[in-house]
């Protein structure tokens, strides 16, 4: 009896409790979006509460485009402030934002590197963007018919590249691709940067152009993937990527720069276009995969949320996102051009 | 007509009990392959459980102590006020944690206890960067490489030489591939002699190499020896003494973000001055070479963004004692963090444990309530019958779809007017889990109550106790051990719940610490869970996190669901009756 008692004061604290903080002012910044960006995001949050007296914000993960859907929800307390996404918001995404009401302001802090790597113990890789054009699609064109991929091992992609005029050997070792599923901000990187560029450098883009299709039919050809199991979509993170690498060593994975950099004693790291990723070649654009990290902050915000503004400055300063701030540190590629998101960012206030 | 069949039989073949026939034989055969069989699957899933808890006991053991380094921290009056002068306390909480404090007074620090030590810094990376060189040289042969490097002078300078003499081979070997006599010779010598200045005596069986192969194998030949590659490398390796800097060195301690620190220097302005032994994290990644798991020969063995001259500096530190193994304590207060050398559980412990609170609070009360309303009241009809099928359906709904509908309950107390608070936090987890289970415990409480004999029910409404009584007084106090038993068994579920946590806001990374009491508000701070920071740990691209932290994460609360699970049983054991 008295258990029961006990129970019903329970509940009548916790509703009294509940309604009496509902009444206060949310005094923590909220993030939420893209996996690539929350380490970066992380950092930046623990840094931000041990530094400054500001609350520490509260990062979540979710995806980019998760971010991005959340932050466009509409204004007030119980929206979050800040939206981390490695791709860039469309134009339709931007409309229905403001519809909501919400103003989205990009915030460009640095460059990821989308790198290509297998197995350590495994051979290593020279791969140009035409190598993944013909290892992947779905279908190739060929002497003005589009042909169904039946490629198995990266020696005979070289050969039809060679065939097409790019030189460079591939170890003979069976196609199995690990790439970002569509989920991913990265997988839209790898198919313009990757997928489309390699199509385009062997010319199945202009003789498709020349054949007739028109461009945005070419297009969807050049980035079709093969759905035969070669190549498989990655819809976690790139531990899921190490994980299927582990268990299939002959297969190529897609990863972010900084990834790598951490498991270096796993992974080897194959170059594009003859150029080896790193901090150096990504920021003087040598090398050719790479995408800009960004957050997207709800204007509508700044100045009602306690420390908003402060935290975006802090985020982009030079000690933050800087080369050799502890963002470079982690793999972030600093932004030549961090100067003018700082003034950008400056006159908000 | 038995008499019939008897005597129409033929008669028994003649049997003793202590010969077996053929079906006793066939009988005992079939027992014991049942038997076998049975004690064969009991085998694979004991193998199994063994696999999985050895490796989670195998790697979360071991993380749950840490590598640091024995540091005498001095509060440098130089690095808290780089003007000169007096350090005014009122300025040493604007002081840069970063530059001031990490890159400043324990760098700074980290120098003096290894110079106090004994320890040549400079002098130790120097060194085995010499070794590496050397190491590249002696396997192709090259020998006398000591002399060259120790001549040439500064290591810097020895790799100029040393590349100076690659390059001319290299020149060498693209020159004898071409078409050309005369530079093909040119460049033999010119290698030669490049050879020669820097020291080596194999200057004469290159050349000789070269013209006895003649023609394109001279290309191979000369790539045969390997030289070129073995220059150019212990060039780059002797290259590398020179980049060593203060970053290189602060790298090897995880001093990120000490507010601690300062705000103790903001409290106590005295310390100023004085110096103080303090333990520091060795980073994350050497731990792996400290603990033997990676030997730091070669890349595949070396912890990722270190290299062997830093490992040199560790090694010198762990014979100088520097270096201890002390308990994580810490893993049991902090939250998570990106960083694993400070990365904990004490917000996730606290957010579970609040959540199981709430999910004891509401599940216990509506599903007793529910289960004696059914048993006792309800009458038996198709709208119960509709009721308990249900109860039943919802048991067996996956639990991401809680998720969905916490979701859903997050937006109509939007609606309310709750604001944002609810999202991320225990009381919202707390129901969500409570939802999902609410069947589990409707079901063994309904199975409690009915397990008590219709006769005590019988008895008490015969003396004359109402039905509230008879519930109470009676039937509820004999179920209540099951009723017990089903609830923890529930909670020890909800407990490791992930799925619906992710979608209602407590995978959150940070910004969650540790509540406070559930009766000031700690049920509406954000919060995490055991879960989910499990998930984050699993995620972390640091190995160690990943293949370390995750574990001991597991293991903690594999050891709250075993404590669970014995609970419910002792319960079970003392106050179960038998009828």
């Amino acid at each position: 009896m008295s258990h029961l008692k006990l129970s019903t004061a329970a509940i009548a604290v916790l509703a009294v409790s509940a309604v009496a903080a509902s009444a206060q002012m949310r005094t923590n910044v909220q993030v939420a979006g893209s996996s690539t960006v929350l380490p970066y995001a992380n950092i930046v949050a623990e840094a931000f509460g041990a530094e400054t007296d500001f609350a520490t914000p509260v990062v979540e993960g979710g995806g980019s485009s998760t971010g991005r859907r959340m932050l466009c929800e509409g204004v007030g307390e119980g929206t979050i402030d800040i939206a981390n996404s490695s791709s860039l918001m469309s134009a339709t995404e931007r409309e229905s934002c403001m519809a909501a009401g919400v103003t989205p302001i990009e915030v460009r802090f640095g460059y990821d590197g989308i790198v290509f790597a297998s197995d350590i113990n495994g051979p290593s890789f020279a791969f140009e963007p035409i190598h993944w054009h013909i290892a992947l699609a779905a279908e190739h064109f060929i002497d003005g018919a589009l042909v169904p991929n039946t490629l198995t091992s990266w020696a005979e992609v070289a050969e039809v590249a060679q065939a097409m005029g790019v030189a460079g050997d591939l170890p003979d070792q069976e196609i199995n691709a690990f790439i970002p599923g569509t989920n991913h901000g990265t997988r839209e990187v790898f198919d313009e940067r990757v997928l489309l560029d390699g199509c385009e450098q062997g010319g199945f883009f202009d003789a498709m152009i020349a054949a007739g299709v028109d461009e945005d039919t070419a297009e969807e050809a050049c980035m079709a993937v093969r759905t035969d199991g070669r190549s498989v979509d990655i819809e976690g993170d790139y531990t899921q990527t190490l994980a299927n690498l582990d268990s299939t060593p002959t297969g190529v994975g897609v990863f972010g720069l900084s990834f790598y950099e951490n498991n270096t004693d796993r992974l080897q790291v194959a170059t594009m276009s003859g150029v080896t990723p790193s901090t150096e070649t990504i920021s003087v654009g040598e090398y050719p995969v790479s995408r800009p990290l960004q957050f997207y902050v709800k204007q509508e915000h700044i100045g009602v949320i306690p420390g908003l503004l402060e935290f975006v400055e802090f985020f982009i300063s030079d000690e933050i996102a800087g080369p050799g701030g502890p963002l470079s540190e982690y793999g972030l590629v600093p932004d030549p051009a961090l100067a003018e998101t700082q003034a950008m960012v400056a006159a908000l206030r | 007509m038995s008499d019939a069949s008897l005597s129409g039989a033929k008669p028994a073949p003649k049997s003793s009990l202590l010969t077996q026939s053929a079906l006793v034989r066939k009988r005992h055969r079939t027992g014991a392959t049942l038997r076998w069989l049975g004690l064969g699957a009991i085998s694979v899933v004991l193998f199994f459980l063994a696999v999985l808890l050895w490796s989670i006991v195998s790697r979360g053991v071991p993380a749950l102590f840490q590598y640091q380094a024995q540091i005498e921290l001095y509060y440098d009056p130089a690095i808290l006020n780089p003007d000169g002068g007096p350090v005014d306390p009122e300025e040493i909480g604007g002081i840069n944690l970063r530059t001031g404090f990490e890159r400043g007074i324990f760098t700074n620090s980290l120098r003096m206890t290894l110079e106090n030590a004994g320890i040549d810094i400079e002098g130790t990376v120097e060194r085995r960067w010499v070794v590496e060189a050397l190491n590249a040289l002696d396997a192709v042969g090259l020998t006398g490489g000591a002399e060259v490097i120790a001549d040439a002078g500064a290591p810097g300078d020895a790799a100029r030489v040393l590349g100076q003499a690659g390059s001319a081979l290299r020149a060498a070997a693209s020159a004898l591939g071409g078409d050309d006599v005369a530079a093909a010779e040119a460049a033999r010598d010119a290698a030669a002699e490049a050879l020669g200045t820097a020291g080596f005596a194999q200057a004469a069986e290159v050349v000789a190499a070269i013209d006895a192969a003649g023609g394109p194998d001279a290309v191979a030949a000369l790539n045969a020896t390997g030289y070129q590659q073995a220059l150019l490398d212990a060039a780059g390796a002797l290259r590398q003494p020179a980049d060593f800097d203060d970053a290189a060195l602060s790298a090897l301690i995880y001093a990120t973000n000490r507010r601690d620190v300062r705000d103790r220097l903001v409290e106590n302005p005295d310390l100023v001055g004085t110096t103080e032994s303090v333990g520091v994290p060795i980073d994350i990644a050497v731990t792996r070479y400290l603990s033997g798991e990676l030997t730091g020969i070669g890349t595949a063995q070396m912890p990722p963004g270190f290299d062997i001259g830093q490992l040199a500096l560790v090694d010198a530190m762990e014979d100088a004692g520097l270096i201890d193994n002390a308990f994580r304590w810490h893993f049991f207060t902090n939250p998570y963090s990106q960083s694993g050398e400070i990365a904990g559980i004490g917000p996730a412990l606290m957010g579970s444990a609040y959540m199981m609170l709430v999910v004891l609070v509401f599940s216990l009360i509506f599903g007793v309530a529910a289960s004696i309303y059914l048993e006792e009241f309800a009458p038996k009809n198709k709208f119960t019958d509709f009721i308990e099928i249900n109860i039943a359906n919802l048991a067996a709904v996956p639990s991401i779809v809680f998720g969905i509908l916490g979701a859903a309950i997050l937006f109509t107390l939007m609606d309310l007017g709750f604001g944002n608070s609810i999202r991320g936090t225990a009381l919202l987890g707390g129901i969500v889990l409570s939802l999902m289970t609410l069947p589990t415990i409707v079901i063994a409480t309904r199975a409690a109550l009915k397990a008590v004999p219709p006769s005590i029910r019988d008895a008490a409404l015969g003396v004359g106790a109402s039905k509230v009584q008879m519930v109470f007084h009676h039937k509820l106090p004999l179920a209540a051990p099951g009723i017990l038993t089903g609830t923890i068994i529930g909670i020890a579920q909800a407990l490791g719940e992930t799925a619906p946590l992710l979608l209602i806001g407590l995978s959150v990374s940070t910004g969650a610490a540790l509540l406070s009491s559930p009766f000031s508000g700690g049920l509406l701070e954000q919060a995490q869970s055991m879960p989910t920071v499990v998930y984050l740990f699993a995620q972390n691209q640091d190995a160690p996190v990943r293949e370390g932290l995750a574990q001991s994460a597991i293991l903690v609360m594999l050891l709250l669901l075993f404590a669970l699970n014995i609970l419910a049983i002792l319960l079970r054991r003392k106050f179960e009756r038998r009828w």
